[in-house]
């Protein structure tokens, strides 16, 4: 790896772990979700800073072409942050749909009582 | 005013063309005394909510489209909160011929006190004394395979595990009507699985169904046929997954 390539990596990675944090502050991403990408993003800056362990790990694995284990460390974070986001879509229609029913059946309520009231003051 | 003992719930969307004689029809029911009736329009784009409205009857209208299980479950929850002794569902396209609904009251023992009720009461095209339309051959299969999942999974021979008509008490509904109890896209076999492995009593009565004359099915074309088999089969896995357990503790009690 070149040096050039390593600085561009250091750059990105901590560009991105920056503007991670900046939107937790802004609270436009939760700590919940932050994590993951926060830990992926760590992984790639120390990997980026010690390009070596790549090669180690790659030869632990018997891995003949070390930036392999790069993409497979890559996409493993993708899919488990993918995942993850399918989780959270699932809870979040579930809850949805409860509360539009919810809604549904207060605004019947309403309506009746409104009924009521107008046949009280008919009286 | 007395409170009525049963609820008729009737899940509507974009049912305009056929809800209006449906409801004329129900007006004229001899049940009509003891029951109150109630249309979930799940957010239809045609003017389904204003023609019930028409009729003097009660409607609920959804916020937004979300499908036949919500409309379901709004209704038990309404049930639940109005303090309905019965559920019975229909569907608003006219198929389910009103004597069901009599034949439902009695077999749940509505009216009339009776020992032993069941909890659910399902009303089967494929009974004897039903009177059904021809069905296609790939409607035929998947209908032959759901008996078979059912049988294995909980030991029950029941005959129509997709049918839009069913009676219940206030034990099922009440379960029903809970927060994640209920499918909320197709509950059909589905739930009657989930419903049988707590323990809950289902029985079957011969029901009386035409063709269905306006309006589309849910499950028109191949391609959502075939995602509706998929779905069906993980979410019937699902509940047989969950509540298998407690099927086999209840078995072990009983000896």
């Amino acid at each position: 790896m070149t040096y050039i390539l390593q600085l561009i990596a250091i750059g990105i990675s901590v560009l991105f772990l920056f503007e991670l944090i900046m939107q937790m502050k802004k609270k436009k991403i939760s700590e919940e979700h932050s994590v993951l990408w926060m830990m992926g993003v760590i992984g790639i800056l120390c990997l980026s800073i010690f390009p070596n362990i790549l090669t180690r790990v790659a030869h632990f694995l018997g891995v003949w072409w070390p930036p392999a284990t790069l993409i497979f460390f890559l996409l493993t974070v993708l899919v488990i942050i993918g995942y993850r986001h399918t989780v959270s879509i699932t809870k979040m229609e579930a809850e949805i749909k409860e509360l539009a029913m919810q809604v549904a059946l207060l605004k019947e309520q309403l309506h009746e009582l409104q009924l009521e009231k107008q046949k009280d003051r008919k009286r | 005013m007395e409170q009525k003992q049963i609820l008729l719930i009737i899940p509507a969307y974009n049912e305009a063309e056929s809800i209006e004689k449906v409801l004329i029809n129900v007006k004229k029911h001899r049940l009509i005394p003891y029951m109150d009736v109630l249309v979930i329009d799940d957010g239809s784009l045609d003017d389904t909510a204003q023609k019930v409205k028409n009729q003097g009857v009660k409607v609920i209208s959804q916020v937004f489209n979300m499908g036949y299980g919500v409309a379901l479950q709004t209704g038990y929850k309404y049930a639940v909160e109005h303090r309905y002794e019965y559920v019975i569902q229909m569907d608003a396209d006219g198929q389910h011929d009103l004597v069901n609904l009599d034949r439902i009251c009695e077999k749940l023992g509505c009216l009339t006190e009776k020992e032993n009720a069941p909890d659910i009461v399902v009303g089967s095209r494929f009974l004897e004394g039903s009177q059904s339309f021809k069905m296609s051959k790939l409607k035929m299969i998947a209908i032959h395979i759901f008996r078979i999942v059912v049988a294995h999974t909980t030991g029950c021979k029941l005959t129509d595990l997709t049918s839009g008509l069913q009676g219940m008490n206030k034990k099922a509904f009440s379960y029903y009507a809970q927060y994640q109890n209920f499918d909320t896209k197709y509950p059909d076999l589905n739930m009657l699985v989930q419903m049988l492995l707590l323990g809950f009593e289902i029985q079957e009565i011969p029901a009386i169904m035409y063709e269905r004359v306006a309006g589309v099915s849910m499950h028109a074309g191949l391609l959502k046929a075939g995602k509706y088999m998929i779905l069906m089969s993980l979410s019937t896995l699902k509940v047989y997954l969950l509540y298998r357990k407690k099927r086999i503790k209840e078995i072990e009690k009983r000896g």
